[in-house]
């Protein structure tokens, strides 16, 4: 099964950004993570794409969620 | 859409509590549907927890997955599913959970492990900037402000451990406190209270949270002489209590004066085969043990009111 690239802009300590990274693993969904921690660049792209600070951010495609939402993130990964 | 099955057991909440819950439920090979928006629960964003018996330290994320893993060994009769539940109604012995996309599922018997979620300050600025500088959980956002100056209102527990957080990566913390002293433990206290990085600020009321696109700062108000003062930060966070999540059973149960769930030592409440555990009940000790050990005792309270009344 092919999926859209996603990306997960995270922190290391985060609980809904392991809870995403663990879904996305579940289903076999490759992703790539940016860990913004201590990083302003990488900090400064999330919000110029999200709008905000808050993590995890998860670019599927050219959509962008925000938060653990599983629903929304199985239905944009058609899980 | 509406599923057929009357599970024995519906748990709201996939935090230790109800996942507890839920493999002592299996192992009475009862059916249990579980019904959460974050697997594991709160508890991944603890951060590092060195009071889990058993493990000398650990840290939310591990302990969650663990709980996880053997909640799995169960998946026979263990439905564990995402879901926003928004009411609970019980009609004659059968209790109907609805969920925000109105999917209903009935059930013998709840037990509910909803948890809390952290208070409002509920002053200008806060909503506005949440996400850009206000943040509720320092485990998640503190990295975001490496080298940065912060405050942290609040000064509980939840407020000292934010500042253990941050000491190692923000440049100037700010705690704030509206009484005489922070009271927070003192052995979380003296992780901070001599670091010149740090500054206590007691007798403070925050009145407004200011920014640009992010936030750039806070007033407050001392509350002895009434004077106002800003505070020049990029990041705030609060934390200062936290608030069951009741708003599903508002109109099924009874609450205290703080608006938790009492439950008594079997998890039993104001309804008869409706149980809570964990931090959404009037729980004295809101400690990850406590709550694991609080999803037991309602299990087998559940399983109990089963066998004698079904």
């Amino acid at each position: 099964m092919s999926f859209p690239p996603v990306a997960i802009y995270t922190t290391k300590a985060c609980g809904y950004c392991k809870a995403t990274k663990n879904l996305l693993s579940e289903h076999k969904v490759p992703y790539t993570e940016i860990d913004v921690g201590g990083d302003r660049e990488k900090t400064r792209k999330m919000i110029e794409i999200s709008g905000q600070m808050g993590v995890p951010v998860i670019r599927i495609g050219e959509k962008i969620v925000i938060g653990y939402d599983e629903e929304v993130i199985k239905k944009l990964l058609d899980l | 859409m509406n599923n057929s099955s009357l599970y024995d057991i519906l748990i709201v909440g996939q935090g230790p509590a109800g996942i507890t819950a839920a493999i002592y439920a299996a192992r009475k090979r009862l059916s249990v549907l579980m019904i959460g928006e974050l697997p594991g629960g709160e508890v991944r964003n603890s951060g590092d927890i060195e009071n889990w018996p058993g493990d000398r330290q650990t840290d939310g994320n591990a302990l969650a997955d663990k709980l996880l893993a053997h909640l799995g060994d169960h998946k026979d009769v263990i439905t564990s599913m995402f879901g926003k539940v928004s009411r609970i109604e019980k009609n004659g012995k059968i209790f109907t959970t609805t969920t925000e996309n109105k999917d209903a599922y009935t059930s013998k018997t709840i037990i509910y492990t909803a948890g809390r979620h952290p208070r409002m300050l509920n002053i200008p600025g806060e909503t506005e900037y949440k996400n850009l500088g206000v943040s509720y959980c320092a485990t998640c956002d503190a990295p975001l402000f490496s080298g940065m100056d912060v405050a942290v209102i609040g000064g509980g527990n939840t407020g000292a451990e934010a500042v253990i957080m941050l000491q190692k990566i923000a440049k100037k913390i700010y705690i704030l406190q509206d009484k005489e002293k922070l009271i927070a433990e003192p052995i979380l206290v003296s992780n901070f209270d001599k670091d010149p990085n740090v500054q206590i600020i007691t007798n403070s009321k925050t009145l407004k949270i200011f920014g640009e696109t992010t936030v750039t700062g806070l007033a407050y108000k001392n509350n002895q002489d009434n004077t106002e003062h800003t505070l020049s930060v990029q990041g705030v966070f609060v934390a200062i209590g936290a608030i069951p999540n009741t708003q599903p059973v508002k109109e099924l149960l009874e609450f205290d004066t703080m608006g938790a769930i009492p439950a008594d030592r079997y998890g039993k409440t104001s309804v008869p085969g409706f149980f809570a555990a964990g931090d959404v009940t009037d729980i004295r000790d809101a400690q990850i043990v406590v709550a694991a050990g609080q999803g037991c005792s309602a299990a087998l309270s559940a399983g109990d009111y089963l066998s004698r009344k079904m």
